[in-house]
């Protein structure tokens, strides 16, 4: 209790404080607004359900494109950590690829894929590609070796082996992967959407701003902050569910 | 290296030219219609250009600048602000719960705020670059302090090391591994927010002319401008991973 | 004592914890030479000559990572004599070590205490190294802490692993101790 107070006395003096300081002052500003009247055009912007659609539009490319990158990256990623040789070949290729900042393909894809959804999955796509393939071939390698000679003994075929001994076996630092990109996902999603893409949370976040209303700015820029805690948050505890808190490890990729 | 491993790493760079190849013939054969897809015989030759004759270089030393002085401005002042939080148990207490709620914001988001603080100007993406790229760091260090072995806090008191000597000599080299690990995702996330601050401001660098390419059918230059950037990626993991090597070799033993 | 000084060194039993990873054998010394204001000029002297007395001549340049447990030890005390303290704490400082080890560094402990005017305070639970180490054995009674037994060790110095172990005095004072940790566990 105590240590659930002392987390939520800074935030809570500060926003108090902003509050006194903003009414005092009368203020009228194009970057700030204070946290009732962010609180009220958020309520409105639930209310006239623009949140809603904007948030939609988000959540749907950001997982059209973690589920998509992801099945590439885990794919691959159960390739090479099976077959050590090609791993070997495949590894300037992939050192060549990975390093390309996923933004930077944002004008390859706008061009053949134009505005909208598409393109935004694609860019979210290869983001989610990297981080599930790296922990997805370590998780791979380092298999208890036993399990794959029980594997050899039963003469299980190759597609058997992966989906009754290599996947159980690897899944819960798969789902780390997972989560990883989840959050890659949402950012990546959100960052297209405030350069260029004119749909979702990024592009209303966008509008509010060149509107002049800093309310409702800073509204979705809290609203899109609880988005990304409450996805971190909801994944964290579907890992401590299925995995125990055996897989809560620290992951850094 | 030994000698399999010079060999394989040939056979592995041959993979990748042949992979070069495939697209050469893919963008020869028109299989993908050239105003997506140049060959890399194009995009090269577009490379080359804007260096010698064109103003590539500048463009991207544009980029350069604005990703390194948000990332260094961010350094100095995470692994500042993150020893002040992580040595002290109270100060953590207070605010390392905070942190942790804003960690998975996409920090994107804060453009449009320092758009609606700045105007489109430098001084926005310097902002914006070195708030994301800030987080990382600050949390890395925080950790790294948190995480310092106590003995060692009993080694420096019965030494009477003053308060600086221990954040020098005890907490930093102790925390340097998780502060390396930040810093170099730090630059990952400099390197995006650094085009994208350019793409939104039409700030001069590789992110607005890869935009303006894009626009104007160049597909040629779009896809230097990408290499480009892939290799600005490239490089700064080297660099990351050979000052880690440098500083980190102690744990060889360990590893 | 409430608070620590800097004329007092610790050696601590868990060495691994106790030593900065990420400097060298030399670089763990040259610490508590920075710390007691030793100039940098006279540092690497000093260092040379605290390694050698600790048996570690040749190992200035390693890391505690590529030294073995004991190394390590010595390693520590090392560090402690370079602080050039009135009185030595050990801490059960050889408790992680194996057997044999334990005996050659309790033998250099010896000649390090004969060859200066240190102090040593040596805890520990194994009552023949206290007997073999010691001048003065005390031994403690909890709840409240007090001193439960006080003897005077009488045996030849200098001390060996085999002779000194084989005195009828060795043996009694042996007896003796033993008897009083059986009535104090009782």
């Amino acid at each position: 209790m105590a240590d659930r107070g002392k987390a939520l006395a800074l935030p809570v003096t500060l926003l108090l404080v902003f509050e006194i300081w903003a009414r005092s002052a009368h203020l009228h500003s194009d970057s700030l607004a204070p946290p009732s009247a962010v609180l009220a055009a958020l309520w409105s912007a639930f209310a006239d359900g623009a949140i809603l659609t904007a948030t939609r539009d988000t959540l749907m490319s950001a997982f059209a494109g973690l589920f998509l990158g992801g099945s590439i990256g885990l794919a691959l990623g159960i390739l090479l950590g099976l077959l050590q040789p090609v791993d070997r070949l495949m590894e300037v290729t992939i050192e060549a690829i990975r390093p390309i900042p996923s933004i930077a393909l944002l004008p390859i894809a706008l061009i053949a894929l134009g505005f909208g959804y598409r393109m935004e999955i694609a860019i979210v796509s290869f983001a989610c590609i990297w981080p599930v393939l790296i922990l997805a071939r370590a998780a791979v390698r380092e298999i208890e070796p036993r399990l794959m000679e029980v594997a050899r003994a039963l003469k299980l075929s190759p597609a058997d082996r992966v989906r009754k001994i290599v996947i159980p076996a690897a899944l819960p630092r798969i789902f780390v992967a997972f989560r990883l990109a989840a959050g890659i996902a949402l950012i990546v999603a959100v960052t297209v959407e405030i350069a260029i893409n004119p749909i979702g949370l990024g592009a209303a976040i966008m509008a509010a701003q060149q509107g002049l209303q800093a309310d409702l700015m800073l509204a979705y820029l809290i609203w899109i902050g609880l988005i990304g805690f409450g996805l971190n948050a909801g994944l964290n505890l579907m890992q401590g569910r299925l995995f125990g808190r055996a897989a809560l490890v620290r992951d850094r990729t | 290296m030994t000698r399999p491993v010079i060999y394989w790493r040939i056979v592995s760079f041959v993979v990748a030219a042949a992979f070069v190849g495939l697209w050469q013939l893919i963008a020869n054969l028109k299989l993908v219609s050239p105003v997506f897809l140049p060959g890399p015989d194009r995009a090269w030759a577009s490379l080359v250009r804007g260096f010698t004759a064109g103003d590539l270089a500048s463009k991207l030393l544009g980029t350069l600048e604005h990703m390194v002085y948000g990332w260094f401005l961010a350094s100095v002042a995470g692994i500042a602000l993150g020893a002040l939080i992580g040595s002290s148990r109270t100060a953590r207490s207070y605010v390392a719960p905070s942190l942790e709620f804003l960690r998975p914001l996409p920090v994107s988001a804060i453009i449009p705020v320092a758009i609606a603080m700045f105007g489109l100007t430098q001084t926005m993406a310097l902002f914006v670059i070195s708030f994301g790229a800030i987080w990382p760091m600050l949390l890395a260090t925080i950790h790294g302090f948190a995480a310092v072995e106590p003995r060692l806090y009993e080694v420096a008191r019965s030494l009477q090391m003053s308060r600086l000597a221990v954040i020098f000599k005890i907490a930093l080299p102790s925390a340097a591994p998780d502060i390396l690990a930040g810093m170099r995702l730090s630059l990952t996330v400099a390197l995006i927010l650094s085009v994208v601050c350019e793409i939104l401001a039409g700030l001069d660098g590789l992110g607005h002319s890869v935009l303006l390419s894009a626009r104007a059918f160049r597909s040629a230059d779009l896809f230097a401008g990408v290499i480009l950037l892939g290799v600005i990626g490239y490089l700064t993991s080297l660099m990351m991973s050979f000052a880690e090597a440098r500083l980190l070799g102690y744990r060889r033993g360990v590893l | 004592m409430l608070s620590p000084r800097r004329d007092i060194a610790i050696v601590f039993q868990d060495y691994g914890k106790a030593l900065l990873p990420w400097r060298t054998a030399a670089g763990n010394v040259s610490l508590a030479l920075e710390a007691t204001g030793v100039p940098g000029a006279i540092r690497a002297g000093r260092i040379d000559a605290l390694l050698k007395k600790v048996g570690l001549p040749n190992h200035a340049n390693k890391y505690p990572a590529e030294m073995s447990g004991g190394m390590q030890q010595r390693l520590q005390i090392a560090r402690c004599l370079a602080q050039d303290p009135k009185a030595l704490l050990m801490d059960e400082p050889f408790g992680a070590l194996d057997a044999m080890t334990r005996q050659g560094l309790q033998d250099e402990v010896l000649s390090l205490v004969a060859a200066s005017t240190t102090t040593v305070i040596f805890v520990t639970h194994d009552l023949e190294e206290a007997i073999y180490l010691g001048d003065r054995v005390i031994g403690l009674l909890p709840n409240p802490g007090r001193i439960g037994i006080d003897l005077a060790i009488d045996l030849p110095r200098p001390r060996d692993q085999l002779t000194t172990r084989e005195n009828p005095e060795f043996l009694r004072l042996r007896r003796e101790l033993f008897d009083f940790i059986k009535a104090s566990e009782a």
